[in-house]
């Protein structure tokens, strides 16, 4: 076992900055109105495949499946 | 824009709901379900012996994915993607440190076993930094104690992939499995810590997150669920070559899962009734024929603000984890985390 992988305050565990993830799009299609004036909003959701996505016309936070 | 265009396959409407509501949701972190904590922790305090309704976990920044319950000393126990740790539980919220293994950043997974805890540990941020290898291992700790006995390295074991050891099952002889969700592979821990690839098999794999929870029917064989596919898979210990999807009458996303001692799967599990948005949902599952095939007995609504994530049995009543993910890396963390029981709907199986 790699005794430095990880560990507190090396990734994930941080709070001094808002998470992004690079292995998913900058912007996705708002499920609501179509448009893609959308950001990340959380790397995760309900479950740890999907993410958040925030819709800025919209005003609502839609949940978007990882590597789909 | 003319016309609205279909939903995208790839975007999981849940509700339409504005951010500051949501907001509100994840900063009271309390998910609102079964009974008020403060009743619960009363109930405890006075030695009431009826268990809890809900129990309140105030450890800012934990993000608990998976529980266990410890019926030989009456407590939950809790992962951390987070801190890595497995932090113990008494029914009215306090907590105790277990394991503090520094070689372990994201604890998920957990497994009582006897008088050890196995862990399937990794590294939460290959789930969304693609420049992240991640790790896959399985601690092995004492019960009583939390040292650890073991700490297995399996990513080596398939090198040049990535990986994250999601969730773990043991069989009847005391050998642990443990699901990659980053990887089609599931390895297989002998008691005595060596380590080998169980099962390969690119049915357990796909473009990202592929395998989750996996439990140990008796019989002789391990239920593993898919989460792109929305499938559950079963796999003989003798054979596993041999896997084979289980048919079930809808598409079922699960994740944590728990086998009653009646045979029933009990799992918190994305369902997509009427082929409509996603839900989250507590569902029992019972089979007739040896899980070739299987059905929903029994089910109840969770709560998907509040990242429903696995359950466990206590005197078989179910117990699911509220472990508030969204949370995760925002500028400040969640504070509180529950253990709720959930009901299921009456008529439900009960074979525990």
């Amino acid at each position: 076992m790699d005794e430095s992988a990880g560990r507190k305050g090396g990734g994930a565990g941080a709070q001094d900055e808002t998470l992004r993830s690079d292995a998913l799009p900058e912007h996705v299609t708002c499920p609501f109105c179509g448009g893609e004036d959308t950001e990340q909003f959380a790397v995760f959701g309900s479950a740890l495949s999907v993410s958040q996505y925030y819709c800025r016309p919209c005003r609502t936070v839609f949940e978007y499946m990882k590597w789909r | 824009m003319s016309e609205v265009p279909r939903r995208p396959s790839s975007v999981e409407p849940r509700t339409r709901r504005a951010v500051l509501p949501l907001l509100l949701v994840l900063a009271s972190a309390c998910g609102g379900t079964g009974a008020g904590g403060s009743g619960s922790a009363a109930s405890a305090a006075s030695g009431a012996a009826s268990p809890p309704d809900t129990v309140r976990v105030t450890d800012p920044g934990l993000y608990p994915e998976g529980v266990e319950f410890d019926a030989a000393r009456g407590r939950f126990l809790l992962s951390s993607l987070s801190h890595g740790t497995v932090t113990a539980v008494d029914d009215g919220g306090a907590t105790t440190t277990l394991v503090d293994d520094t070689a372990v950043a994201s604890s998920v997974g957990l497994q009582v076993a006897g008088d050890r805890l196995l862990v399937a540990a990794s590294d939460v941020r290959a789930v969304f930094d693609s420049t992240v290898g991640g790790s896959a291992a399985l601690g092995i700790y004492d019960l009583a104690s939390g040292r650890r006995l073991h700490l297995v390295e399996l990513g080596s074991l398939l090198p040049d992939a990535r990986h994250f050891a999601n969730d773990v099952a043991v069989d009847a002889d005391g050998n642990a499995y443990i699901t990659d969700s980053l990887s089609p592979v599931i390895y297989r821990v002998t008691p005595d810590g060596k380590a080998s690839i169980f099962v390969r098999d690119t049915l357990l794999g796909g473009r990202g997150f592929g395998m989750n929870g996996i439990d140990y029917d008796p019989r002789g064989f391990l239920l593993v669920a898919m989460d792109q596919q929305r499938a559950l898979y079963r796999i003989p210990i003798a054979a596993p070559d041999s896997l084979a999807r289980v048919q079930l009458g809808e598409p079922l996303a699960a994740d944590g899962m728990v086998l009653r001692p009646g045979g029933q799967l009990v799992a918190v599990a994305a369902t997509f009734p009427g082929g409509g948005p996603r839900e989250e949902e507590l569902v029992e599952l019972a089979s007739d024929d040896g899980w070739h095939s299987a059905r929903i007995a029994a089910r109840a609504p969770l709560d998907a603000s509040v990242s429903p994530t696995t359950v466990a049995l206590r005197d078989g009543a179910a117990y699911v984890i509220q472990a508030h993910l969204s949370g995760m890396g925002q500028a400040e963390p969640v504070q509180t985390f529950e253990i709720v029981r959930v009901p299921l709907s009456a008529g439900s199986a009960t074979g525990g």
